[in-house]
């Protein structure tokens, strides 16, 4: 690892594109888990409670985020000037998590004009939105799988021991279920009208 | 003029910012007996005094409330043609300091998206393009 790396402070977005620039430049692009996980380490090493998750991230991050009604198909929006960055999320929307995903999508491609300024893309063409709807997966994952060590930990203190077995079969089944339903999020969005 | 789903759409802005009624009662000087009532479609969108107060608790622009209560038209109604909302997007695209993207169903920008892509550009940069 780069020495630079672990001596920059990471303070904004655009700090953190820089660092990642640092640590992943013999490889590059790093892979979206590897980034979301990376992000997810500086910005969120305490879990932001789920109701307030989008907004709690967003204020960290100096990110104005709101609900809007948006035209048909468009999932959400993010547009920066010099001095403000806004998220805008549909505020019709059928899947539950839906928006959370679709603010990842859009942080993504935020980070990704830093990456551009700083002359190292990593999106091109139609591989951009499919690098973000990545992105926005491994967040929601890496977000999952930080709750879901909480839930091994309580597993791990059931006493009898077909209790604690069950305990764990429980958190595996969830942790699969959850997983598969945050992977297929995209798909059931494409395929399934959208609802109030 | 057509109101029937504001009262869910204010609701949703609330729950968005992770607000109670009583949070909202207190910050907006609005009773939350009254909120709730309007959430629920009981009532029908407030004066446009109250829609600014709540505009500013909520953190979005005053127009979008008094859009979606009817009390002005939506830009979106008015006759733009096609043509000026595609040169106005490419001035958009184009603009060296306004970067945007979006999460889209589908891979094709609709005219409507275009449209409001390019109202955002001319809110946050204070330049009128339509």
């Amino acid at each position: 690892m780069d020495a630079l790396a672990t001596t920059t402070e990471t303070k904004n977005i655009a700090d953190f594109c820089a660092d990642v620039v640092l640590r992943h430049r013999e490889n590059w692009p790093p892979s979206e888990d590897a980034l979301a996980q990376e992000f997810v380490e500086k910005f969120l090493p305490e879990l932001p409670s789920s109701p307030k998750r989008i907004t709690e991230i967003a204020d960290r991050l100096g990110i104005k985020t709101s609900l809007r009604v948006l035209p048909d198909g468009m999932h959400g929006f993010n547009c920066s000037t010099e001095e403000e960055t806004v998220i805008l999320l549909s505020e019709q929307e059928a899947f539950p998590g839906s928006r959370e995903h679709t603010f990842f999508h859009e942080l993504r491609e935020i980070m990704e004009y830093d990456f551009r300024d700083q002359g190292w893309a990593t999106m091109r063409g139609s591989d951009a939105e499919k690098r973000a709807e990545q992105f926005a997966t491994w967040m929601r994952m890496t977000l999952f799988a930080k709750d879901f060590g909480h839930l091994i930990e309580q597993a791990q203190g059931v006493k009898e021991t077909w209790k604690r077995w069950l305990a764990f079969a429980g958190v595996v089944v969830l942790f699969l279920g959850v997983g598969l339903g945050y992977a297929l999020l995209p798909y059931f969005e494409e395929n399934f009208p959208r609802t109030r | 003029m057509n109101t029937k789903g504001f009262g869910p759409y204010l609701r949703g802005l609330r729950r968005h910012r992770g607000l109670s009624l009583k949070q909202v009662e207190r910050e907006a000087g609005v009773s939350n007996a009254y909120l709730s009532q309007i959430e629920r479609d009981l009532r029908k969108p407030p004066h446009p005094d109250i829609l600014n107060r709540l505009a500013k608790v909520y953190d979005v622009p005053s127009s979008d409330l008094l859009i979606a209560a009817g009390y002005v038209q939506n830009l979106a109604e008015k006759d733009i043609t096609r043509e000026k909302i595609d040169q106005a997007f490419e001035h958009v695209i184009h603009h060296p300091k306004f970067r945007h993207g979006t999460r889209l169903k589908g891979s094709a920008l609709s005219l409507d998206a275009k449209r409001f892509i390019v109202e955002m550009y001319e809110k946050m940069r204070d330049e009128k393009l339509l």
